[in-house]
């Protein structure tokens, strides 16, 4: 397509137009050929075209690299079917769910177990009854026994009769023991003898040990010493106070009541609940210095006597483990 | 335009474009950019292009993101300062060369733009008003001040000379 807004012939006037459209190349072959024959018939014009011809800018190659950043794929868009969206959405959620659970149990630096209905509180026996001591450390050594529901849990390899344990119907309180080890056995914090495992394999089966009725203690043949102040010992009531505490000593021992257990103030008569069993007694010691965390579970199980027989059974169940953190 | 068309578009029209936009702007980086999101929006609007317009639609692209570039910049005075690299890339004669270079440096924003596209790219008044946006009367009145500058220009320095 030509410049078509040519109304009038080429003259000296308006040659001007008529060569620029030249050499733009806007003129059709009739304007072109009128634009020659002009050029000839006055030379003296030649030179001005000449210049003209010379405003023209002759192509330079240049080059743009790397043209790889410029080159472009389609995307294929995958479609995933719905049952890979559900696998994928259930593994994010069970990943969160161990994500969170892992970084709450390594955030918490004093672990505290807290029953969730009624707490009672056992209390630690007189230290004239050592129940286990170690001969390179002549320190008094204390042992556990509570009564909870009017049970007594008595170290029998030992022999000794233990002072009964009181039933404080304490609500939601919990007892948290202060330094439970002695003092230069950073260590220690729950001591166990050798028929509790040693070892922080938490596979191992508890030892069931039978109690004797009479006594209406559990013989606890796999005893557990524990290294316990009793007079350091400090009743707390609240969240507050455990966390202002294990945050003060190097280690806490925390004795909790699990869930379910009845107090005195119920009226708990063992005998006409034989059938039940008694509740998991929660020992955690905590220790700062190797950051671990050290504790055992019993649990009473009462038998049901025969109608033969006028006395009942129980047993002791009782795990332990231990882990770091 | 598919894929295959967009990458034969770059083939053809990336250095066509980036002499443009270079011998526009006179600044290599803004060159390159000017290249890379002139191609980058023929990619965004591949589906309408069709792909025997593709170079006028880059150059379309090209010419008003160089445009708004030198409004955001407040550059409208043409820079005299050329790269080594493209000063030692004559045609021709080489002293009509660098002549004709200082020559475009006259030439307003506009002017140049069009002597580019008309000298470089061959385009047609036709063809430039469709890519600038201009009519054809502004196209052949712009082109031919452009043209009536350089060659005074071209007058005035064989003076000296």
């Amino acid at each position: 397509m030509y410049f078509n807004d040519l109304t009038m012939d080429i003259n000296r006037n308006n040659y001007e137009t008529f060569f620029l459209l030249y050499l733009d190349g806007e003129l059709g072959p009739v304007d072109k050929q009128a634009v020659e024959s002009f050029l000839s018939e006055n030379a003296d014009l030649q030179k001005e075209f000449a210049l003209l011809q010379q405003t023209i800018f002759l192509p330079e190659e240049m080059v743009y690299e790397p043209k790889e950043l410029l080159f472009r794929k389609e995307e294929k868009i995958r479609i995933f079917p719905i049952y890979w969206i559900r696998i994928a959405a259930s593994i994010a959620v069970l990943l969160t769910a161990g994500w969170f659970i892992r970084t709450e149990i390594l955030s918490s630096h004093k672990a505290v177990i807290t029953g969730n209905t009624q707490a009672a509180v056992a209390d630690i026996p007189s230290t004239k009854n050592p129940v286990n001591t170690n001969p390179e450390n002549k320190k008094q050594m204390d042992h556990v026994s509570s009564k909870i529901n009017g049970e007594n849990v008595v170290q029998s390899n030992q022999g000794v009769e233990k002072k009964p344990a009181e039933i404080k119907n304490a609500g939601k309180s919990i007892i948290a023991y202060k330094n439970i080890y002695q003092k230069g056995d950073k260590n220690a914090t729950v001591k166990s003898n050798s028929n509790l495992t040693k070892d922080n394999n938490h596979d191992q089966n508890p030892p069931v040990v039978p109690l004797s009725d009479e006594s209406r203690s559990a013989a606890l043949k796999s005893s557990t010493a524990l290294e316990i102040q009793p007079d350091e010992s400090t009743l707390v009531n609240d969240s507050k106070q455990i966390s202002a505490l294990t945050k003060t000593e190097t280690a806490a021992l925390v004795i909790v009541p699990g869930a379910n257990v009845k107090s005195k103030n119920e009226n708990m008569d063992l005998k006409e609940t034989y059938d039940q069993t008694d509740n998991a007694i929660s020992v955690i010691a905590l220790n700062e210095n190797n950051k671990s965390i050290t504790g055992f579970f019993k649990k009473l199980t009462k038998i049901s006597p025969d109608d033969n027989k006028t006395t009942s059974t129980r047993k002791v169940h009782i795990s332990v483990f231990q882990f770091s953190y | 335009m598919t894929a295959e068309d967009y990458n034969d578009c770059v083939k053809l029209y990336a250095d066509g474009l980036y002499r443009f936009m270079l011998k526009s702007t006179r600044q290599v980086e803004d060159a390159r950019d000017l290249v890379q999101s002139s191609f980058e929006k023929l990619w965004e609007h591949r589906a309408e292009v069709n792909a025997l317009k593709c170079k006028s639609y880059l150059f379309t692209i090209g010419y008003h993101k160089m445009i708004d570039l030198n409004r955001k910049n407040s550059r409208m005075e043409f820079r005299e300062s050329l790269p080594d690299k493209f000063e030692a890339a004559p045609a021709g004669s080489p002293r009509l060369k660098a002549v004709l270079e200082k020559a475009l440096s006259r030439l307003n924003e506009r002017q140049r733009s069009l002597v580019l596209l008309k000298d470089y790219e061959g385009y047609s008044y036709e063809e430039i008003t469709e890519i600038t946006g201009l009519n054809i009367t502004q196209v052949k009145v712009t082109l031919h001040r452009a043209r009536l500058i350089l060659k005074e220009w071209l007058v005035s320095v064989e003076n000296v000379l």
